[in-house]
């Protein structure tokens, strides 16, 4: 198993160019979702990484063949072979000379996660949008790829598929392996991404929220604790009450604010923390907090003259419970 | 009436009637066969490539489709006339003479159409293909596979331009009885004695072949689906 | 697979129709290794139906093969030409002798002959049915501006017919005159169906006799006599001509046995050939 690692790649159909990314590293047993809208080339990438196209200039490791051979990619309209629906389990496993006994068992695995068990001799031309998008899915995990590499596994299909299909994601992602997605949803992003990559036209682009995993380590009436991954040491995070289980605690760039002193407002999360960076974008500044956990916030140039704030400076972050939204 | 006189030659079992029915069937199958192959070659690597050239070579194929079947004849007859180059073979007037031509005739339609149904399948399939592992000729039949209708057209189409065309078989064969007498030069013998019912009964009989054919190739290749 | 059986099947089917066929012709041929003979002649003679009883009779006797190509007539003197044929027979005098003089063809032998005739609907517009002279005839039929459909192909027939044009003096040209470019049955059904005038050689209207409307208005004119010969293709201008053969065939045709099948052969109750060699 090893990392995905891009260096100053871009890809062109003949002349022009759709992609093109400096730099990226995609962690080995992660859950990468490239999140955009139609046209940034999200498409592109997750082809590249699987191996299905080469770079037009730069690199990705491990090379275009050995990411083709670990990892099995999912098309958002996905090709089924006509034919039923244990044909197109098979087919994969039949490729790679799997026995007839260990390729039954897989099979069978694999077709009740999905929940597809009782259509197992139903010709693909009569199943349904979901049932096909479940039947796609279960196809490459019966290959048990070292990357599965989803292109848009929500869009256009029923709840039950839909849920169906995250909790496949999810397991996966306990057992350790790669998980590549793209999608417009920003739920599901959330839900399931352990790291979010935004593009548009073709480039990443930075995006405009915090995207901290964790859990929700306590609850009382007014709140809910979300302790994050990784940074015991800081406190966790008020956000107002609510039931469920979540991952996942999103705060926006904007709904953050500084302040030179510990000074009482009714935002209830208060953290101090030392600048690490200082970005200009415009006549806003992007300012990266390092508080336990990293947390971006975004300043106009008259506030940063004014709290002379710079690298190294210690500082006070602010935000309001009811500034986080949790997934 | 005509068709009387089609169904009596088919059922009293005219020795001769039979004999060129054969000679077509065997001469048109043949043919189609023979040029199946590269045909299913070409159409892939123009579906799935590009290079410089391959657009004069679909332009070829379609004015090769266009030309009238004497004028391919009298081609092909230039070259292996005893006066021609190839004339030693001795092919001229044989059976193989016509067989020859008639591949000519089937390859231009049975590659262009073969091409014109591989673009068409989406990009999905070869890269499904691809991340699931397959390669090579697995890869190369799968897409037959899955085109499986469209490619039986595209052969079925050739095999119709052959098994009823007259002007290769004329040319080439020379229309020689009990050897290169085919149905179809010998409807344009009937017509030209001005003997339009038996021209007629057999361009009937020559229908029902075809039918036939057709139908048998259709219940082969889609009894599995 | 599904597949390999299917096509299994179909190589099975056309093996299977190809073997018949050739089983067919080898059961006709004792001697099936022998190189066979090929003869070109023209479509008009074939259609008389002469050649189905003069070559098997051939056949019989020598158990040589003879392939039969009919043609136009300006097409089989080419095959001659390019020795795509080992013998041709035509009835166009004039090319025969430039086909020999030119070297291409050698032992050349008068056969048979038989005639023309002109026929024309029944009320004959043009009136040509008391005239005798083939040429006046067809004076008369320009001056009338009748229906005239002519072959139009350079054929035997096409070929007199202009000879009679010449001497007529006459350039036929006009909506009246049609040139169809078509074998002599299909020339007479349309001159049938138009109610016009033809050329046409005797063998191929008697076929037709009982079809059509039309009615032989001038015949007998010496002009209108139709010669026809046979000759050997000249072996020395290409390899691989069947000399031996094609001589035996010409001399099978000029035999007492050849000449009285053709004396003797009878289409629809006529007379339609006249030997040359015996009498």
């Amino acid at each position: 198993m090893f990392d995905i690692i891009i260096k100053k790649i871009g890809f062109s159909y003949g002349k022009d160019e759709v992609l093109s990314i400096n730099n990226l590293s995609i962690n080995k047993g992660s859950t990468t979702v490239f999140l955009g809208s139609n046209g940034s080339g999200k498409t592109t990438i997750l082809k590249l990484i699987s191996g299905i196209y080469s770079p037009s200039k730069g690199s990705i490791s491990p090379g275009t063949e050995t990411l083709k051979n670990k990892s099995v990619l999912v098309h958002q309209n996905p090709y089924l072979f006509s034919g039923s629906v244990k044909y197109n389990i098979e087919f994969g496993l039949k490729i790679r000379n799997i026995s007839k006994n260990i390729r039954k068992s897989i099979i069978q695995k694999v077709l009740l996660e999905a929940r597809l068990l009782n259509l197992i001799t139903r010709k693909t031309s009569s199943l349904s949008g979901g049932e096909k998008h479940r039947l796609a899915i279960a196809r490459a995990l019966s290959l048990n790829p070292d990357i599965l590499v989803l292109d848009e596994p929500f869009a256009n299909i029923d709840p039950e598929s839909r849920d169906t299909i995250e909790k496949l994601i999810l397991k996966r992602e306990k057992n350790g392996i790669t998980t590549i997605i793209s999608t417009h949803n920003l739920t599901s992003a959330y839900r399931l991404a352990s790291s979010i990559i935004y593009m548009d036209k073709g480039k990443i682009i930075e995006p405009e929220t915090n995207f901290i995993k964790g859990s929700v380590i306590k609850r009382d009436d007014y709140f809910c604790f979300f302790q994050a991954d990784n940074y015991k040491k800081v406190s966790p995070i008020l956000i107002p009450a609510t039931d469920g289980d979540y991952s996942t605690a999103v705060i926006p760039y904007k709904d953050i604010f500084l302040s030179g002193t510990n000074i009482k407002t009714s935002a209830q999360n208060q953290y101090i923390g030392i600048i690490r960076s200082l970005v200009k974008k415009g006549n806003q500044f992007f300012v990266t907090i390092d508080c336990g956990i990293s947390l971006k916030a975004i300043v106009t140039d008259l506030s940063v003259r004014e709290f002379k704030i710079k690298e190294g400076k210690s500082i006070f972050v602010n935000f309001k419970a009811s500034a986080v939204k949790l997934y | 009436m005509v068709l009387n006189k089609a169904l009596t030659l088919i059922f009293t079992a005219d020795r001769e009637v039979i004999f060129i029915s054969m000679t077509s069937l065997s001469m048109a199958l043949t043919s189609t066969i023979l040029s199946t192959i590269p045909a299913l070659i070409l159409g892939t690597v123009l579906s799935i490539k590009n290079f410089h050239g391959k657009s004069i070579i679909i332009i070829f194929l379609n004015s090769l489709m266009a030309m009238p079947t004497v004028v391919i004849g009298l081609l092909i007859y230039s070259l292996i006339s005893r006066s021609g180059p190839l004339g030693n073979f001795g092919l001229l007037f044989t059976p193989w003479a016509i067989i020859i031509g008639q591949s000519i005739l089937s390859f231009p339609i049975i590659a262009s159409l073969i091409y014109s149904a591989l673009s068409k399948t989406a990009v999905e399939l070869p890269e499904t293909l691809e991340t699931l592992g397959a390669g090579g000729t697995r890869k190369l039949y799968m897409i037959f596979r899955e085109s499986k209708t469209a490619v039986l057209s595209a052969i079925l189409s050739g095999f119709g331009r052959v098994i009823g065309e007259v002007g290769v078989s004329m040319m080439l064969g020379g229309n020689i009885r009990w050897f290169t007498r085919t149905i179809t030069t010998t409807i344009a013998l009937e017509t030209s004695k001005g003997e339009f019912e038996l021209a007629l009964a057999l361009g009937i009989i020559l229908i029902f072949i075809s039918f036939t054919v057709n139908a048998l190739l259709h219940w082969g290749v889609n009894r599995n689906v | 697979m599904e597949k390999i059986l299917f096509i299994l099947f179909i190589i099975i089917i056309s093996s299977f129709c190809y073997a018949e066929g050739q089983i067919e012709n080898q059961s006709d041929n004792q001697t099936s290794t022998q190189q066979r003979l090929r003869l070109a002649t023209t479509t008009s003679t074939e259609n008389t139906g002469l050649l189905d009883v003069l070559i098997p009779a051939f056949t019989n006797r020598t158990g040589i093969k003879v392939d039969v190509i009919a043609v136009g007539t300006g097409k089989a003197i080419t095959l001659g030409e390019n020795g795509d044929v080992d013998i041709i027979m035509v009835h166009a005098r004039s090319r025969e002798d430039s086909f020999v003089s030119d070297g291409y063809g050698v032992n050349r032998r008068n056969l048979m002959h038989n005639d023309f005739v002109i026929l024309g609907p029944p009320d004959d517009p043009a009136g040509i049915s008391s005239v005798k002279d083939a040429a006046k005839a067809f004076k008369k039929i320009q001056l009338t501006k009748s229906s005239f459909i002519s072959r139009g192909d350079d054929s035997g027939t096409n070929t007199k017919e202009k000879e009679l044009w010449n001497t007529a003096g006459v350039i036929p040209a006009g909506k009246w005159y049609k040139e169809a470019g078509q074998g002599m049955g299909a020339v007479i059904t349309m001159a049938n169906d138009m109610q016009g005038y033809t050329l046409s050689d005797r063998g191929t209207y008697l076929a037709l006799r009982d079809k059509i409307d039309l009615a032989v208005l001038v015949e007998g004119d010496p002009k209108l006599f139709n010669p026809y010969g046979v000759i050997a293709v000249n072996p020395a201008i290409h390899d691989g001509i069947n000399y031996e053969d094609a001589m035996r065939l010409i001399a099978f045709l000029t035999s007492g046995e050849g000449q009285s099948i053709i004396k003797n052969f009878q289409k629809n109750g006529e007379k339609l050939f006249y030997p040359d060699v015996i009498k």
